[in-house]
């Protein structure tokens, strides 16, 4: 019995990215992803999946492979049907541009009882339009200190601030929160050396408002490495930055306790200092922002990785040649064997907690 | 100078003042919270003061409404034993001002929105995009329960929608948020013969639904594929959080779209969302068209950067 034959289409909102020995379809709508493999990839990155002209080259066997395949694209949804070929022109793909309307749009600084550098920071950052803010406070701080910090950003263009702080005997959980409660644009504290290990909200409902009391010690020249699958954001906004950018680098700076200014906590070259020169001059050096531009397609290994466009990473990539690089310390992952060198299931973060960590 | 009447808590709005700050663009955000605290307008003067800045209108090289709109009653009205007894007068007064704020600002600079357009009648708008040779859904507005019962054998679904925006409120512990749904017979039966004027609609089978985003005659489909999952299969906005609807770019025909630019001609329109739903026989409906709609719906899922775009319209001025 002849039957009709049927055309599909990737839905535009998943993403199929190649890695070395497997592929993931990575759905931007659902927050989520799953691998299938590279044959499967190759065949559902065609404009329209023609199901008989597969049938018609594959034997019995790989059509029922094939055919299973299509179930579980179907299930998920992560394919519909359209009903004439032509029909595949309605449905662009999503433009993989992106953009960011600031200069700098995230800022870690390191404060050590310099409230009048720290004033200077911020002012600068305001001028960069910047709305992410890390403090890591290298000091044992009061609670009306980290406050006078906070008041400086209430009214500024930073709507974002995450804290990093070691415990202090006048921290509980009750006046962190009430703190938190007071100034809305807390994103995160994090205290370590903590007594007890403990993860609280604000009930101000708005996805930010974290507390996080942790019993490790905090070291701030260790570079977390991705540790798990636990650690990949799937969002439009990532998945299009790191399609084009180094998504970890881009647009991100890092001011020291004493005002040296690089492009993150974890970097060498120091490109000035904002006691004696503006944020803006810094970061126009070209060299500055040389590293934005190393997306994960030019690095070693990241480049044949399944989760590159999901994946926030802040090793320091080293440059070989034009458009290639690589990192001088493994990734606990090798997308070659598909295989984690540890067991994943060790978390301690959240994985919100990794941007910028 | 760019002028921008939103409400506080608009997202939106914020984005695109982010944009504007990239770009160092000045600016004054009027939120339905800010209030005037003096104006002249004459002739030739036209000044108003609001957060402690003395403006002449004539500053303004662009104007975006939003949404919401400014106030001077609210100000004006603090005397306890007047409030109640004048407040009706002050409305009627302030709206005359308001529009004429609203109508010297499209006369003399470049608008995108205004006050007047956002004031959007459905009827009216079905009736204009019928005329420009949209299909839309058979309808009826009535308080008679023989007349709905005569519509609903018409049709083998109807609908209950709400004339005006999107009512939602709490009384007596339920949820009365009016979002769209199906009238079975049983519910016709339960009505009383007369009830409050209410909407009805023939149910039309979608493929997918439409949202577009329009700026100046640039049209910014967006489908959304919600007819997998019962949750939204009659009204999109019960979203299922767990699993989202997808929503992806679409490529309208050449002559919806021309269709489109006419409705907009019509109704003075120059920014809005038009919500169309595309037929399993693949005819183009009209629903309706909202000039203050959400546009980050249509944005974020699409990659399309509307904020921005906005943000370089006011700025280009
Ligand atoms: S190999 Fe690169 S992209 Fe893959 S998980 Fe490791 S750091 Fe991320």
């Amino acid at each position: 019995m002849k039957t009709k034959n049927r055309y599909y289409k990737l839905f535009a909102d998943c993403f199929a990215v190649k890695g070395y020995s497997r592929s993931v379809i990575c759905d931007i709508t659902r927050k989520k992803f799953d691998f299938i493999p590279n044959s499967l990839y190759e065949i559902i990155i065609d404009e329209v999946i023609d199901i008989f002209s597969y049938h018609n080259i594959l034997d019995d066997e790989s059509t029922e492979i094939f055919n299973e395949y299509i179930d579980f694209l179907l299930r998920e949804e992560y394919i519909y049907e359209i009903l004439d070929i032509s029909e595949k022109d309605n449905y662009p793909a999503i433009d993989l541009k992106f953009d960011y309307p600031a200069k700098i749009s995230n800022a870690v600084i390191d404060y050590n009882g310099d409230y009048d550098l720290f004033v200077k920071s911020i002012c600068q950052l305001e001028l960069m339009n910047c709305n992410f803010l890390i403090v890591r406070f290298l000091i044992p701080v009061k609670i009306i200190e980290i406050e006078n910090i906070l008041l400086l950003i209430n009214d500024s263009i930073i709507f974002s601030i995450d804290i990093i702080v070691d415990y202090s005997i006048d921290y509980n959980e009750e006046c962190m929160l009430e703190m938190m409660l007071k100034y809305p644009r807390i994103n995160i504290v994090t205290i370590f050396s903590s007594p007890t290990t403990s993860h609280n909200k604000t009930i101000l409902n708005n996805g930010m408002g974290h507390l996080i009391f942790s019993q490790k010690e905090y070291n701030k020249d260790e570079i977390l490495k991705i540790k798990g699958e636990n650690n990949f954001v799937i969002n439009i906004k990532l998945f299009t930055e790191s399609y084009n950018y180094n998504n970890f680098f881009h647009k991100k700076v890092f001011i020291s306790e004493i005002g040296d200014v690089k492009n993150s906590p974890f970097a060498k070259i120091i490109f000035g200092n904002i006691q004696n020169n503006s944020l803006e001059n810094i970061i126009n050096h070209t060299d500055f922002k040389k590293i934005w531009y190393v997306k994960k397609d030019f690095i070693e290994v990241c480049k044949d990785c399944e989760f590159r466009y999901m994946c926030v990473d802040n090793r320091n990539p080293v440059q070989k040649k034009v458009n290639e690089w690589y990192f001088e310390d493994e990734c606990h992952y090798n997308p070659y064997i598909n295989k984690w060198n540890f067991d994943e299931q060790n978390l301690t973060f959240p994985a919100f907690n990794t941007t910028l960590l | 100078m760019i002028l921008i009447q939103s409400i506080s808590q608009d997202y939106s709005t914020s984005v695109v003042i982010q944009w504007l700050c990239d770009t160092n663009e000045d600016f004054i955000r009027l939120n339905n919270k800010s209030f005037i605290d003096q104006i002249t307008f004459s002739e030739n003067i036209f000044r108003i003061k609001i957060n402690d800045k003395i403006i002449d209108l004539s500053q303004f090289k662009s104007y975006w409404f939003r949404r919401g709109s400014f106030d001077f009653e609210s100000k004006l009205n603090q005397n306890v034993e007047m409030k109640i007894p004048i407040e009706g007068y002050l409305k009627g007064e302030n709206l005359i001002i308001k529009e004429a704020i609203d109508h010297y600002l499209l006369k003399n600079v470049k608008s995108i929105g205004n006050y007047k357009t956002s004031q959007n009648n459905k009827i009216i708008a079905c009736e204009v995009a019928k005329n420009m040779g949209f299909k839309i859904p058979d309808f009826i507005i009535t308080t008679e329960k023989i007349e709905l019962l005569k519509f609903y054998k018409k049709h083998p679904q109807i609908i209950s929608k709400s004339l005006y925006g999107l009512p939602g409120f709490l009384a007596n512990n339920v949820d009365y948020s009016a979002k769209t749904r199906i009238i079975e017979l049983s519910d016709i039966k339960d009505c009383t013969d007369n009830f409050g004027v209410s909407l009805f609609q023939q149910y039309v089978e979608k493929k997918i639904e439409l949202r577009v985003f329009f700026l100046n005659d640039k049209f910014y489909p967006s489908a959304i594929f919600s007819q997998n999952d019962v949750q939204t299969k009659i009204d999109f906005r019960n979203y299922n959080k767990d699993k989202p609807n997808r929503v992806v770019p679409y490529k309208l025909p050449d002559d919806v779209i021309e269709k489109l630019k006419k409705i907009n001609q019509e109704l003075a329109l120059n920014t809005g969302s038009y919500d169309l739903i595309l037929t399993p026989k693949n005819e183009y409906y009209f629903l309706e068209v909202n000039p203050i709609g959400q546009f980050a719906q249509v944005s974020l899922p699409c990659n399309y950067y509307l904020e921005k775009e906005i943000a370089k319209e006011l700025s280009n001025a």
